[in-house]
C-alpha cells in the first residue's frame, strides 16, 4: 500500500475551493441574506423561521445556488482540473475535495446564521430548545443535498449552466403541476371531469416530495410545535445527498480529461 | 533487472470523429522512449499529434490501441504520478487564488510537509523569477506569467520525468534564457525531460533527440548533434569533383550546384573551404545556412529539400 487514493475527500482541495469561492463577491451578499435571517427570527419562534416558514428556505436556496455554480465544471474547463488530477489523488478524492469545500462555507454561512438566531432567543427569554439545537443540522443536510445535486450536474454542464438546468427543471416541474392542477380544478368547476387529469394531478402530487431534496419546513415547525415529528425528510436528504456524490463521482470517472481536438 | 524508462509509448494510436463525422487520425502507431537524464523533443506542424502523444503518455486521453507507460506502470496508477511534472501550452489556474496559494495547494497535493512546502515553492518562484507576481491573483496574470507558473508547478514536487508542451511559449527572451538553462540542470540531475516545441533553436541547443511527427505519424528519430549549424557552399564544377567530395566529405549532401555540410560551429568554416578546394572543388559562394536542424525540419517533415 502507498497511501494514495485512501480517502473521499482531498483537504488540500478543499481548502483551496473554499478560497476560490471566498473571493466571489456576490456570494458575500447572498451570504450575509442568510445570516440576516438569524438576527430577524421571533425569539418563540426561532427553530421554525431561521431556515423554515415561507421564505426561511429561500435565501438559502439562493447560496447554495451560487456557491455551487461551476463547481467542477469551471475546474475542467479552464484546464487546472487536469494539472491537479495529475497529482497523486484520484477523481473521487478531488471531487469529494471540491464539495466538501463548498459545504463547508455553507455550514459557515449557516452557522453563523444559527449563532445568531440562537442569541435572540437567549435574549428573549425563550432558552435554547431542542427544535433550534436541530434545526441547523437539518436544514445542513437539506442544503448539502441540493449543493451535491449541482456538483453531480457541474460534471457533465459547462460553465454555471448547472445551476441554469437545475432552476429550470424546478420551474418546468411547476408549471406542469400548476397547469394540470388548474386544468382540473377548471373542469372541475364546469362539472365537466377528466379522469385523466384527476389523475395526472394525483401521480404528480405523490411523486413531487421525492423530486429532489425534501424540503424540512414541516419538520423543523413540528420540532418547535413539541408535536410528533416526522424525521423521514432528513433521511431522505441524507440518502439523497449521498446518491448525488455517488453519481458525480461516476459521471467524472468517465469524462476523458483532455481538452484539446486535433 | 534494469529499471524501466521514465517515459515509454508503445504503438499508440488516437483517432477522433471529426467536424461533419470525419474520422480524424491524431496518433497513428507512435513508439518513443525516453530515458533518464534524456531530453527528448516533439517536432512537428500544428495538429502533428504532439500534444496528442503528450496527453495519452499522461493518461489524459485513453488511446484506442497501443499502451503508454511511465516507470513501466500505467499512467493512471497514483504512485508514478508523484514522480511525473507536468506544464501544458498556456496553462490557466484559478482566477481567485494567487500563484503563491496554487503552488501551495500542489505542494499539499504532492505530499510535501507544510514546512518543507513552504521553502520549495519558495524556491520554485524564485527560480522561475516571478517573485513580484506570485501574491498576486492568477486572473490578472499575463501569459508570461501563468507559463512561469505552469513551469513552477511542475517542477515542485522535483520530478524524474518532466513533460512540456510549448514551454517557451509567451515567454520573454530572458525567460526563454532562463528556461534553457533550467533545462541544461535537469538533464545534469538526470531527469527525463520530454519537450513539445516550435522552437527549433532552443531544441537544437537542449534536445538530445527528436522526433518528427507528420499527420498523426513519427517519421523519424534523429539524434541531436549539439548545436550543429550547416554550411552551404556553391560549386562551380559540382559533377567534375562528386566523387571525391564524398570520399572526404560523407556528412555532405551534394544538390545541384548547392554542397550543404552540417559543421558544429562557424570556426569550422575556413578549414572545410580549403579542404573542398584541394579535392579539386571551385568554391563560388561559402556562407552558413539556417540551423542543422531547421533543415532537416524542412527535409523530413515539410518535405522540402
Amino acid at each position: 500500500m502507498n497511501g494514495y487514493g485512501s480517502g473521499l475527500v482531498s483537504w488540500p482541495i478543499a481548502k483551496a475551493c473554499a478560497r476560490e469561492r471566498l473571493r466571489q463577491g456576490p456570494l458575500w451578499i447572498l451570504g450575509a441574506l442568510v445570516v440576516l435571517q438569524g438576527v430577524a427570527v421571533s425569539a418563540d419562534q426561532a427553530a421554525a423561521t431561521l431556515f423554515g416558514g415561507a421564505m426561511g428556505p429561500v435565501s438559502l436556496l439562493l447560496f447554495t445556488l451560487f456557491l455551487g455554480a461551476g463547481m467542477i465544471s469551471e475546474e475542467l474547463e479552464n484546464g487546472h482540473a487536469q494539472l491537479v488530477l495529475l497529482r497523486p489523488i484520484t477523481r473521487a478524492e478531488w471531487f469529494g475535495g471540491r464539495l466538501a469545500g463548498a459545504g463547508l462555507l455553507l455550514l459557515g454561512v449557516m452557522g453563523l446564521a444559527w449563532v445568531f438566531a440562537l442569541g435572540v432567543a437567549l435574549k428573549g427569554g425563550a432558552g435554547v430548545s431542542l427544535a433550534l439545537l436541530c434545526a441547523l443540522p437539518i436544514a445542513f443536510v437539506w442544503a448539502f443535498a441540493w449543493l451535491a445535486t449541482l456538483a453531480a450536474l457541474s460534471v457533465v454542464a459547462r460553465g454555471w449552466s448547472n445551476t441554469g438546468w437545475l432552476v429550470l427543471a424546478v420551474l418546468g416541474w411547476g408549471f406542469l403541476y400548476y397547469f394540470l392542477a388548474a386544468g382540473n380544478a377548471l373542469s372541475r368547476a364546469a362539472q365537466r371531469e377528466s379522469k385523466f387529469l384527476d389523475q395526472a394531478v394525483t401521480l404528480l402530487r405523490t411523486i413531487e416530495p421525492y423530486l429532489g431534496p425534501r424540503n424540512p419546513s414541516d419538520l423543523m415547525s413540528a420540532l418547535q410545535m413539541g408535536g410528533a415529528a416526522d424525521w423521514s425528510p432528513l433521511f431522505y436528504d441524507l440518502l439523497w445527498g449521498a446518491a448525488a456524490w455517488l453519481v458525480g463521482v461516476l459521471l467524472l470517472n468517465r469524462r476523458e480529461l483532455a481538452l484539446r481536438r486535433p | 533487472m534494469a529499471a524501466p524508462p521514465p517515459l515509454e509509448l508503445r504503438a499508440v494510436a488516437k483517432r477522433y470523429r471529426g467536424a461533419e463525422g470525419r474520422e480524424v487520425v491524431a496518433v497513428d502507431g507512435v513508439s518513443f522512449t525516453v530515458r533518464p537524464g534524456e531530453v527528448v523533443a516533439l517536432l512537428g506542424p500544428n495538429g502533428a499529434g504532439k500534444t496528442t502523444a503528450m496527453q495519452i503518455a499522461l493518461g489524459l486521453l485513453e488511446p484506442d490501441a497501443g499502451e503508454a507507460l511511465l516507470f513501466g506502470l500505467p499512467p493512471e496508477r497514483l504512485e508514478v504520478r508523484a514522480r511525473i511534472g507536468f506544464a501544458p501550452d498556456a496553462p490557466v489556474f484559478p482566477r481567485q487564488l494567487t500563484g503563491y496559494q496554487v503552488l501551495e495547494l500542489h505542494a499539499a497535493l504532492l505530499g510535501i510537509p507544510s514546512a518543507k512546502a513552504a521553502l520549495r515553492v519558495r524556491e520554485v518562484i524564485d527560480q522561475l523569477g516571478f517573485t513580484e507576481s506570485a501574491g498576486r491573483p492568477c486572473g490578472v496574470y499575463s501569459k508570461g506569467q501563468g507559463q512561469r507558473l505552469g513551469l513552477a508547478q511542475a517542477l515542485l514536487g522535483e520530478p524524474e520525468l518532466l513533460l512540456l508542451d510549448e514551454p517557451s511559449a509567451g515567454l520573454d527572451p530572458s525567460g526563454v534564457a532562463a528556461l534553457r538553462a533550467l533545462l541544461l540542470k535537469l538533464k545534469e540531475r538526470k531527469v527525463a525531460v520530454l519537450l513539445n516545441s516550435h522552437l527549433l533553436s532552443e531544441v537544437e541547443r537542449v534536445c538530445d533527440t527528436v522526433l518528427f511527427m507528420r499527420g498523426g505519424r513519427l517519421l523519424r528519430q534523429q539524434a541531436v548533434q549539439g548545436e550543429a549549424r550547416l554550411a552551404e557552399l556553391k560549386l562551380a564544377n559540382p559533377l567534375l569533383v562528386a566523387a571525391r567530395l564524398k570520399q572526404v566529405l560523407p556528412d555532405g549532401k551534394l544538390d545541384g550546384a548547392m554542397l550543404r555540410v552540417p559543421l558544429a560551429s562557424d570556426d569550422v568554416m575556413p578549414g572545410l573551404v580549403k579542404m573542398v578546394v584541394d579535392a579539386g572543388g571551385e568554391v563560388l559562394d561559402a556562407r552558413m545556412a539556417g540551423a542543422h536542424l531547421e533543415q532537416l525540419y524542412l527535409e523530413i517533415v515539410e518535405g522540402r529539400a
